[in-house]
């Protein structure tokens, strides 16, 4: 089945089993390996990337439910100044989640502060819920999504 | 820069079409024989390697222990890797997986760790010390009871795997996620029958292992590599996060008995603990833990006679292995729940109990090890008291307790508890192994660092970058810690996060200590090698229990605060304080970053079921959540006597579970006595005590 969805802001197409996971389509065909994908369950976060600006695990989304979709994931939002609100943001007070699992959660910060005028201690929660990794400090990674917000806020991009 | 996931590449990322994959077909029984293995028919680019066609030695070892790479006939444990079926096309091989029958006779099983015999027990240690027998019968008091705790795994987000391929000098190179590369290397060499210097180990960037990859990772190692050999291509291993959960090495279960006896004041006069663990079907490690628990059964306490009998237990569970603490956490919970059970037959409180009782300055640990610095344990307890507010919350959640059939409003409880923590191995499997670290400092001003130790995060390796930066006057961004690959750095032995903060640490500054007396007098660039042995005198001695265990010991007490509601179960946590005393703190914040997420692992571990095959097979969620509601954490650390760096990554999970039953138990008035706590186990102890009320009422 041809399939024709936005990745990381360019048209791409493929032909592929209608049932292929988005994950895979993601990592085998398209060859982006940052995106990592753990437990093919939808649990652990890893895989996670943002579908219409929503986030979603890839590893649960078959590629046909894609077509004429806008899929972003960490590749396509490294370099943008939304992803350096939050690296900068993480980097300023230390806080160093496993690479491993950084690639989501810088995701699903994003979503998270783009959607909540201000995010509250338990949206960071259930945020990291969705995330399996218990790398780094809970209280150090609440202060880091705050900070990103704040440097989104200054930046003025809230605003808009 | 913190871009640490930029441009990594993990074993997951190793994969390229074209590469030889590899399913592991595992024993679908926990015990048996194998009868017969109905295979069909393959196709010409696909294989099967059985535990015969293993090229050269067909065990793993570890120290001096071993198990089958794959099974030789007699099935072990549910989920034994049986056969090795390859191929290219990854769904061809998982049509081929489901077609492959193996029949057992499955008449072969060991009994439960609960009801074991005598040719299951792998290694008994027996120690006594004073007249346990005459302290019993002049024992004011005396309480018996018995813990228990259930195997945990990891939870490493990562999978496990491995990859190989043919070098150019005729031998393997391996990129394998592991925390051991030379152990892998020595593993794969032998199992292909060809010299160490031929097998070459990669280790790739890797999440955090939590000790998940100490050991095992070499089995994946081996069974790439002996594919690779057979072909001639590359392979690639990569198991499934279920199986990772279901299949590979956690830590062991246990039960714990203690019989303790007190004189009229609470002062314990003689203990008695009699302790099992579960080493699974191939006991890797269980020398190490049976040591470990061992040590700290007595927990921190004054002990004038003891005795203690441990024994680790062959079942037909996966084989058991590192994991924090190794040993210490098990027998931490039991010690300082009997501890809560021992302050209240005396009519004390925790806190009080445990300070009359914890071991004074250069008083011998109960164990027979004699610290050579101070200990601070009164100082513990006081500063975690203090921050939690401990002895009012203590009063009043105490009384609220009592009013046992008020269902109005939640249950507040509050727990104690102390530990202590040894960093490195203590056994005996280390002593002829030495570790080594180098440095070099090139014309360019740069540092590298030449290890095989694999920093378990960023922060241990910024740690090394800031104090290598600190001595020699060299921004840190300047300090390179290069690629471990065992054709580049020396052998510096298995890294678990401890053994990295005290052994390589001290490794590293001595190198930059050697390197800052001769930068001047020499040119660059400038090399040094610094090794570490265990001391050959004065070493620990499992058979007579004595000698140092450890080249450093640190020391913490911790509270937690829990609100549980008494008609859902349901429980959140209030607060956890915890202060530590553990050498020279390198960097504050990043020592306490890494205790806070420690706390909350082990609140998950301690609160969430263990895997089980049967709900793997239903397609129950396996992994963990982290809790939905955030709780106050405060850590603190004394001043040190100490001038080394001590590790502090395993203190939370001595001191959390026993903190937290105790908690729970105080809230709803039952007593707790296993491990994990979960709401199931509150249920099973309400009902207990109701069923018990109602018998009574009827008497």
């Amino acid at each position: 089945m041809k399939i024709d969805f936005s990745l990381n802001g360019k048209k791409v197409s493929i032909d592929t089993l209608p049932e292929k996971r988005l994950i895979d389509v993601i990592r085998e065909d398209f060859g982006l390996m940052t995106t990592k994908n753990a437990c093919y369950s939808g649990e652990c976060g890893s895989c996670t990337v943002q579908l219409e600006g929503r986030i979603v695990p890839a590893c649960q989304i078959p590629i046909f439910t894609v077509r004429a979709k806008r899929i972003v994931t960490i590749e396509g939002f490294m370099g943008t100044e939304k992803y350096l609100d939050i690296i900068n943001a993480f980097n300023d007070i230390k806080c160093i989640p496993c690479p491993f699992c950084f690639t989501g959660k810088i995701l699903a910060v994003d979503s998270l502060i783009d959607n909540h005028r201000t995010p509250d201690t338990s949206d960071i929660m259930a945020l990291l819920s969705d995330h399996s990794c218990s790398c780094t400090s809970v209280s150090k990674f609440i202060e880091g999504v705050r900070m990103a917000y704040h440097n989104r806020e200054f930046r003025g991009e809230l605003l808009k | 820069m913190l871009d640490t996931h930029k441009n990594k590449r993990f074993i997951c990322d190793y994969y390229s079409p074209g590469m030889i994959i590899i399913k592991i077909i595992r024993a679908e029984v926990p015990g048996g024989i194998i009868s017969g293995i109905s295979m069909p028919e393959l196709p010409a680019d696909v294989g099967i390697i059985g535990f015969e066609d293993i090229p050269a030695e067909k065990d793993l070892h570890v120290f001096s222990r071993s198990m089958p790479l794959l099974c030789d006939g007699n099935i072990k444990y549910e989920g034994e890797p049986v056969l090795l079926l390859y191929g290219k096309d990854e769904k061809e091989l998982d049509i081929l997986a489901s077609e492959i029958r193996i029949d057992y006779e499955t008449d072969y099983t060991l009994a439960s760790m609960e009801t074991y015999t005598e040719e299951q027990v792998d290694r008994e240690l027996k120690y006594s010390r004073g007249k346990p027998d005459r302290n019993f019968a002049k024992a004011h008091k005396i309480i018996e009871e018995t813990y228990s705790t259930s195997s945990q795994h990891h939870y490493d987000l990562e999978p496990q795997g491995a990859a190989a391929m043919i070098n150019e000098a005729g031998g393997v190179d391996i990129t394998s996620a592991t925390q051991w590369p030379f152990n892998v290397r020595d593993n794969v060499s032998e199992c292909l029958g060809i010299p160490k210097k031929k097998v070459n180990i990669d280790v790739p960037a890797m999440g955090k292992t939590h000790s998940g990859k100490l050991w095992y990772a070499g089995l994946l190692a081996c069974y790439a590599a002996i594919v690779t050999w057979k072909t001639n291509e590359p392979s690639f291993c990569l198991i499934p996060k279920t199986d990772s959960i279901l299949y590979t090495p956690g830590r062991a279960a246990s039960i714990i008995r203690h019989k303790t006896g007190i004189d009229e004041n609470g002062k314990i006069l003689c203990r008695s603990i009699d302790i099992s663990i579960d080493s699974g079907a191939c006991p890797m490690l269980s020398e190490e833990v049976i040591n470990r628990i061992c040590f700290s059964a007595a927990g921190v306490y004054m002990t004038p006679a003891l005795e203690i009998t441990a024994r680790s237990i062959r079942t037909n569970n996966p084989p058991s292995g590192a994991f924090n603490g190794m040993g210490f956490h098990q027998s931490f919970f039991a010690g300082e729940c009997h501890a809560n059970s021992l302050a209240a037959a005396a009519g004390l409180g925790p806190l009080e109990w445990r300070k009359m009782n914890t071991a004074r300055k250069h008083i011998n640990l109960p164990i027979g090890w004699e610290s050579r610095k101070p200990i601070q344990l009164d100082k513990l307890l006081d500063t975690v008291a203090e921050m939690s507010d401990y002895k009012r919350k203590h009063a009043a959640y105490s009384l609220s307790a009592k009013m046992q059939n008020d269902f109005s409003g939640k249950k507040r409880g509050i727990g104690i508890s102390v530990c202590c923590q040894g960093n490195g191995f203590m056994g005996k499997v280390e002593e002829n192994e030495k570790y080594t670290v180098s440095a070099r400092l090139d014309t360019d001003g740069s540092l590298s660092l030449f290890t095989s130790a694999v920093p378990e995060n960023f922060q241990t390796a910024s740690l090394w970058r800031d104090i290598a930066g600190g001595i020699l006057e060299i921004n840190p961004d300047d300090v390179r810690i290069e690629t471990v690959n065992t054709s580049l750095v020396p052998d510096s032995g298995p890294s678990l996060f401890s053994r990295n903060i005290t052994i390589i640490t001290q490794l590293i500054e001595k190198c930059c200590n050697a390197i800052k007396k001769s930068r001047f007098r020499l040119p660059l660039p400038i090399e040094v090698k610094r090794s570490y042995r265990l001391p050959r005198t004065n070493g620990w001695d499992p058979e007579s229990f004595s000698g140092n265990p450890f080249p450093i010991v640190s020391w913490g007490a911790a509270v937690v605060e829990t609100e549980t509601d008494p008609i859902t179960l349901e429980t959140s946590i209030r607060g956890v304080w915890l202060a530590a005393d553990c050498g020279k703190i390198m960097n504050i914040e990043l020592a306490k970053a890494e205790i806070e997420s420690e706390i909350f692992r082990s609140v998950i571990s301690s609160t969430m079921k263990p895997p089980a095959v049967k709900y793997a097979r239903l397609g129950i969620p396996l992994t963990p959540v982290q809790p939905q509601n955030p709780f106050a954490v405060r850590i603190e650390f004394l001043s040190s006597r100490e001038n080394k760096p001590g590790g502090i990554g395993e203190l939370p999970d001595s001191l959390i579970p026993a903190a937290l039953s105790e908690a729970l138990s105080m809230g709803l008035n039952i007593k707790l006595a296993d491990l994990p706590s979960t709401s199931e186990s509150l249920f099973r102890q309400l009902e207990h005590i109701s069923n018990t009320q109602e018998t009574e009422l009827e008497d």
